[in-house]
């Protein structure tokens, strides 16, 4: 069995999602686990200090949260988790979440359409065509199922998934779909569970990791137990 | 060899409960940390900690609170706890493996069956 998959694997095309998926969860560690890591260290944010900034800004916190949030997902390789925490300290589970929630779905989607009108015809003119409609293909097939997974699993890095999106052709409507369904719950989770854990942001992060996975290994049975038709997977000849 | 080969086959067979074992695992593991092994003093410490750093920040005064947390809930050991929360890590992050595996095999099963 191991063989088979092994085979699989390798005999899949360059737009297999083996590949996609090892890629993608590559890209993840190396942006969340080292460059966030390293802007940790040298910019080292804690939820304590953001709660005090947020609540010192008044009606205009929740706002700024949100932005924040958004602009962090866009442009900056760094974690939200602080200001996941900070929303929950300062806002309670429900509200907290909301501000939250609505910050990664604007900066999700800014990220998706970026890609969309500046990666993507970068990517047509690096890579052959007939990759770039397998990708779609792909992206077609199992692009949902794959977005609810990648952004319930703890390891994949949200600014990476949203991004690499906006490289296929899947429509927004679609992805902003499976990006809510895949993450309100985690999102409800940091920003309850962070506000019992505020000196420890990482901690928080890991339990609501393990529940994520939890919910991860449920929602990869239930999307692939079945195996997926894929019909006119790879472009002929 | 035998011994191997069946290991590797029961490996293969089903990620997806590896993968559950590794929930189990960690479920466990972030459990025990936050109830048998965890600080006794840590939540009112966490308490104190937020009135006194919101104190400070209000009346513009030093910021002391750490040490004097420490000297009215003075920390206890909690190298078991963790040990707990990097075991919990670990499996986290096999059980992100075992279910990547698992996509990937249901996935390569179906482009097979399709040639």
């Amino acid at each position: 069995m191991m063989r088979s998959s092994r085979q699989g694997l390798l005999a899949a095309g360059p737009a297999s999602p083996a590949r996609a998926l090892i890629g993608l969860f590559l890209i993840s560690l190396v942006v969340s686990v080292g460059v966030g890591g390293i802007l940790n260290v040298v910019f080292p944010l804690s939820p304590r200090e953001v709660h005090l900034v947020i609540r010192s800004l008044g009606v205009w916190g929740p706002i700024s949260l949100v932005f924040i949030v958004a602009a962090l997902i866009v442009f900056v390789p760094a974690p939200t988790i602080p200001f996941d925490i900070a929303a929950g300290i300062g806002y309670g589970a429900g509200a907290g979440t909301l501000y939250v929630l609505t910050g990664h779905i604007a900066g999700a989607t800014i990220a998706f359409l970026l890609a969309r009108r500046f990666g993507r015809p970068l990517l047509a003119r690096l890579v052959p065509v007939r990759a770039i409609v397998s990708v779609d293909r792909l992206a077609e097939t199992l692009g949902v199922q794959l977005l609810v997974l990648m952004r319930l699993l703890p390891l994949f890095d949200f600014k990476v998934v949203s991004y690499a999106a906006g490289l296929t052709d899947i429509s927004l409507g679609k992805y902003l779909g499976a990006t809510i369904a895949g993450i309100t719950l985690p999102v409800l989770g940091m920003v309850s569970v962070g506000a019992d854990l505020t000196g420890h942001p990482l901690r928080a992060a890991l339990i609501v990791g393990t529940f994520g996975l939890f919910a991860g290994v449920g929602a990869a049975y239930m999307l692939f137990g079945h195996p997926p038709r894929l019909d006119n997977w790879e472009v002929p000849g | 060899m035998l011994i191997r080969s069946t290991r590797l086959q029961l490996l293969g067979t089903q990620p997806v409960v590896w993968a559950l074992a590794c929930v189990f695992v960690a479920m466990t593991a972030t459990v025990l940390a936050v109830t048998v092994l965890r600080d006794p003093l840590a939540a009112s410490r966490r308490d104190y900690l937020r009135q006194c750093h919101e104190q400070a920040y209000d009346r513009g005064v030093a910021d002391r609170c750490d040490a004097l947390a420490q000297a009215r809930y003075p920390a206890a050991d909690v190298a078991g706890q963790k040990i707990a929360f990097g075991v919990a890590a670990i499996a986290v992050a096999l059980g992100t493996l075992f279910v990547l595996f698992y996509v990937i095999r249901q996935t390569g099963a179906a482009a097979r069956g399709r040639g």
